[in-house]
């Protein structure tokens, strides 16, 4: 038996126990942690897999934001009820067996019906592949995400909009998530940050910048740059106020945008809807999109229409 | 030679990483398992850095320097998490 | 000869982070198990860092190494900083060996 296969089996009996654990502990707190740990382990099956952009995503948000993102949610939850916390979601209901076994059977048939698929020729993949070189383009998820399938990723930032203004209307103004955690008085943090944010900004823009030809693009920019964000929100570095600005807004809908005239564009110049425009076009369209993906999270996080730097 | 070695390192550094779980289980405190989180990450960089030598994918490298450049984050979140009960 | 030498830097790293889980499994108090994150983990990543660059030969390489040996090195200072803090403040006690 190869190493390799032996890697594979115990990353993916370590991610199914990680799993396991996050989603049936009884202590919320560790159930967090596992959470992280998991995050670590998809990165490194997805990077084991060859698919690097979805690693770099993963990295940015799983092992990065959200496991910050619980880790506030759980504060809140110990300031609101420090008692009962503990065994929050623990209650056992009888139809769990039921879903299981469901869901079991679901998986089962699911990948039945997916083992004869290797064998269907002109699968999209593959055109997708053959016709890359006429785009120009060195990444093939790039060439998926905003040319074959464009208007997916059209409805993605639509729906990254929509999540957003739904969380506004939810959120009460009173309920604050990111109290900043007082860290922003210790020395070392000071440093940190002035070490971390810049290196951040400087990946992220070269994740954008290449994402054309190599792993990376909008989504990964984005979400690294709102890890930066989150990181800001928690030191005190960026406040939440209540009042949004034109700029913000703007800025949220820049990615929308950038993509409607992706898509509407070529119609004025006598092409069908989403034609390819071209290297350029597509990079403008990604930046544009990282603007609002950043903003986007952030906000998310912050709980707040907008945010302030401080002075 | 050298490559021939790296899938059996890699392997290796796996094993610590599922031995480092059960101080995450037991706890007994949050530091605690915070603290193997963290160890967890470093290991997952070193694997990630033996991954990229062992299948030629210096891409690999670019999503471990994300992963160190974000280390930080969930312990900011963490620092000063008030008392709860099972602590 | 290069060779070799980076083999036995694989292998110095790869015991480092072994001494670091055994430590982190082993030691009886969290501040303690600090030392085990901090110290060993870290000597065992720049082992591997070194085997690596030394394998390779190239320094654009080395240098992106080195960059995520500095980071990593950075970001478990204040990790173990910060979460010491915390174990102090709430009054985390100290243990003591074979408990």
């Amino acid at each position: 038996m190869s190493a390799g296969l032996l890697v594979d089996a115990a990353l993916g009996l370590i991610l199914v126990g990680l799993a396991l654990q996050v989603i049936s502990g009884h202590q919320l707190f560790r159930s967090i942690v596992f959470y992280v740990a998991f995050g670590l382990v998809m990165a490194m099956i997805w990077a084991r897999l060859g698919a690097l952009d979805l690693a770099l995503a993963d990295a940015a948000l799983g092992a990065g934001l959200v496991g910050a993102l619980m880790m506030v949610a759980f504060r809140r939850l110990v300031e609101f009820e420090p008692v009962q916390t503990a065994d929050a979601g623990a209650r056992d209901s009888t139809l769990v067996p039921v879903v299981a076994l469901l869901s079991a059977a679901l998986v089962a048939a699911l990948g039945f019906s997916a083992l004869p698929v290797a064998d269907i020729e002109g699968r999209a993949g593959e055109l997708a592949l053959a016709r890359l070189d006429e785009l120009g383009l060195g990444n093939p998820v790039a060439a998926v995400v905003l040319v074959f399938r464009g208007f997916d990723t059209l409805i993605e930032m639509l729906v990254l909009l929509t999540a957003y203004l739904g969380a506004r209307v939810v959120a009460e103004p009173r309920t604050r998530l990111a109290e900043p955690v007082q860290a922003y008085e210790l020395p070392l943090v000071r440093s940190l940050l002035a070490v971390i944010v810049p290196i951040v900004m400087l990946v992220a823009f070269n994740l954008l910048w290449i994402g054309a030809d190599h792993p990376g693009g909008a989504f990964q920019a984005g979400s690294m740059l709102a890890a930066a964000g989150v990181l800001l929100l928690l030191t005190g570095r960026l406040l939440p106020v209540e009042r949004s600005t034109w700029l913000t807004r703007l800025a949220l809908m820049l990615g929308v945008a950038a993509l409607l005239l992706l898509v509407l564009a070529p119609m004025l110049a006598g092409h069908v809807a989403m034609a390819y425009a071209g290297r350029g076009a597509l990079l403008a369209a990604e930046a544009a999109m990282m603007m609002s993906i950043t903003l986007t999270l952030t906000l998310l996080f912050a709980g707040a229409p907008a945010v302030r730097v401080l002075r | 030679m050298f490559e021939a070695l790296l899938p059996w390192a890699t392997l290796f550094l796996l094993a610590n990483l599922a031995a480092g779980l059960w101080r995450i289980w037991k706890g007994p405190s949050d530091a605690d398992r915070l603290l193997t989180a963290l160890l967890f990450g470093t290991t997952s960089v070193a694997m990630l850095l033996l991954l990229s030598a062992w299948q030629q994918a210096m891409g690999m490298r670019t999503v471990a320097l994300i992963l160190v450049l974000l280390a930080t984050i969930v312990s900011i979140a963490f620092f000063g998490m008030p008392a709860h009960h099972d602590d | 000869m290069t060779e070799w030498l980076a083999i036995a830097l694989l292998a110095g790293g790869c015991f480092f982070i072994f001494a670091g889980t055994v430590g982190m499994l082993r030691l009886p108090d969290v501040y303690c198990r600090l030392h085990a994150m901090t110290k060993a983990d870290n000597l065992g990543l720049l082992l591997i860092c070194l085997a690596l660059a030394m394998h390779e030969g190239r320094l654009r390489g080395a240098l992106l190494l080195g960059l995520i040996w500095l980071l990593a090195l950075t970001a478990s200072t204040v990790s173990s900083h910060l979460i010491a803090r915390h174990a102090r403040a709430r009054r985390i006690a100290t243990g003591r060996f074979g408990r």
